[in-house]
């Protein structure tokens, strides 16, 4: 067996887990599917830290995320009556670098940030919401949580996948300070620990970015929630 | 007198048989080390983000070397046209003395230095523990001690933390990143991509060879090595008068690259190359065929 549930696993999630696996989702299905999972992730977020309810949250996911998983969560907290202003969005769009130009083995591995999308949020006094589809390696979740802490350290960070590999926790953890490691608060419905190549098995059917539809198009994409809400905070600001 | 660095005969020539023999072993330990981020290749990269600095501001080169034939070799700088060279033993343990094998091997690298013509010689004892760093600094003993130091040098397993830690190596590292203030993810990239090249370069390099290898990633992350008024020369005068244009839209350049933001400073980006690269004149000329009115209408092209 090379998957586990956690305990915040319910049938509903379940069920959902097997629909990322199942090859013959479509993308729009897909898609729907990761945000409805977006939706479970902030209901049980909402458990295990009920204090999010009395601070500013700040959502941070990737260019692929934004629209599915993270729009879910940022909807879910909303209907569960945290204010638009409370919740908090960044957005990053990265790179992977894994070698250097003129070589043809890997070297390095690296993640720069090309571009952000960062809504003023005081990240001392915040409580972190880190979504990503699933949390496979490190470097790029580390590279976006290092940028936005710098050299802040939040109330909480909630780190949340529907998926993580069983090998990711431990590492991402031992990638930070003690002090801010030690704030980290793991959030996901499966644990695999068997890799095909790059992909976890069954993790979420294969590379998140191709099942997104972003195979691509990853560094050109504008998510719709990043664009929905700088255009009303513009208006706000009017 | 000019360098002469000596071959495997002319250093058993000059040193008696027991000493070659320790040499030569020395060598086949070190060479059986682990590739990776460790604390040698940390330190090393650390040396090398010292010495890139003297090559950005003053052009300064420098030959830097990883386990060399040389008693102490676990990083040497050496830097010919001065006569000068460096050279330093790292220990990431407390269990560090001087007495035995250490001062046997700064006694002989100097020897062997000055027999190869090096005038400047400066030999240093790295150690991890601040505390042995300490004591080992206030006991160097005689015979070596007017050419050898103690020194501390910080390891944590996380290079998050060691850079967080240190901010004089975040400073350090910080300053050949693309960003003129970095945060600690930036300065971590530039420390990773240091250690890559020069893993791929080692045993020996030019750091100028160092640093061209470093700025050939996609995206670029390490700064250019030309001024920031010659970037902004680069700059078409009709993109210029685009951008300048477009409602909200601010725009620098910083250390050769174009960095940009919009909508109150919410979004904001680097461009992935450089203002001296062919990716980037295609992208001016792109933006001004379009001749956009808003910054919604190039914000995918900004990459």
């Amino acid at each position: 067996v090379s998957r586990q549930f956690t305990r915040f696993a319910d049938d509903i999630a379940k069920r959902s887990l097997e629909r990322l696996a199942d090859l013959s989702t479509d993308v729009e299905a897909y898609r729907q599917v990761m945000r409805n999972l977006g939706h479970s992730l902030a209901d049980q977020a909402l458990e295990i830290a009920p204090d999010v309810r009395d601070h500013q949250v700040c959502v941070v996911c990737t260019v692929e995320d934004a629209d599915f998983l993270a729009r879910g969560i940022v909807e879910k907290l909303e209907q569960h009556g945290l204010s638009h202003n409370q919740v908090r969005l960044a957005c990053f769009w990265n790179e992977r670098v894994r070698r250097f130009d003129d070589d043809e083995d890997d070297s390095i591995d690296i993640a720069p940030i090309t571009k952000r999308y960062r809504e003023v949020s005081d990240v001392h006094d915040s409580i972190l919401i880190l979504a990503k589809s699933i949390i496979r390696g490190t470097c790029v979740v580390k590279t976006n949580l290092a940028s936005l802490l710098n050299s802040q350290i939040p109330r909480r960070i909630i780190v949340t996948a529907p998926v993580m590999f069983h090998t990711a926790p431990a590492k991402l953890a031992g990638s930070f300070p003690t002090e801010i490691a030690e704030r980290f608060e793991y959030l996901t419905f499966a644990i695999d620990d068997r890799k095909e190549g790059p992909n976890v098995v069954p993790g979420v059917g294969g590379s998140p970015y191709v099942r997104l539809g972003f195979a691509d198009t990853k560094s050109t994409y504008i998510p719709e929630l990043v664009a929905e809400r700088r255009s009303e905070s513009q208006g706000a600001a009017a | 007198m000019p360098i002469s660095r000596f071959d495997r005969e002319g250093i058993a020539r000059l040193l008696d048989a027991r000493s070659f023999e320790r040499l030569q072993n020395k060598q086949r330990g070190g060479r059986s080390a682990q590739k990776g981020y460790r604390y040698e290749t940390l330190f090393g990269a650390h040396r090398i983000a010292r010495l890139l600095r003297k090559l950005v501001d003053y052009g300064e080169d420098a030959l830097v070397e990883w386990q060399s034939e040389d008693f102490v070799d676990d990083f040497v700088v050496r830097r010919d046209s001065r006569t000068s060279f460096k050279g330093y033993q790292l220990k990431n343990s407390p269990d560090v003395a001087w007495a035995g094998e250490i001062e046997g091997d700064f006694h002989q690298q100097e020897r062997l230095s000055r027999a190869e013509g090096y005038t400047d010689i400066r030999l240093r004892l790295v150690c991890s523990d601040r505390k042995t760093a300490t004591t080992i600094a206030a006991n160097v003993p005689d015979p070596i001690a007017t050419y050898s130091r103690a020194m501390y040098f910080p390891w944590n397993p996380a290079i998050l933390a060691v850079i967080r830690d240190n901010p004089w190596m975040a400073h350090d590292f910080g300053y050949l990143s693309r960003h003129v203030e970095p945060d600690v993810a930036e300065v971590s990239d530039v420390a990773q991509i240091i250690i890559g090249a020069w893993e791929i370069l080692a045993p020996s390099a030019f750091v100028s060879h160092i640093m061209e290898k470093m700025r050939r990633t996609s995206p670029t992350v390490i700064r250019t090595l030309e001024s920031d008024a010659a970037a902004l020369a680069r700059l078409d005068p009709a993109f210029v008068e685009i951008l300048d244009r477009l409602p909200g839209f601010e725009y620098h350049i910083e250390r050769g690259f174009l960095n940009w933001s919009a909508y109150g400073g919410s979004t904001s980006g680097t461009l992935s190359h450089d203002c001296f690269t062919d990716l980037f004149n295609g992208l001016q000329r792109h933006i001004v065929g379009l001749s956009p009115q808003s910054f919604d209408e190039i914000e995918s092209l900004l990459l």
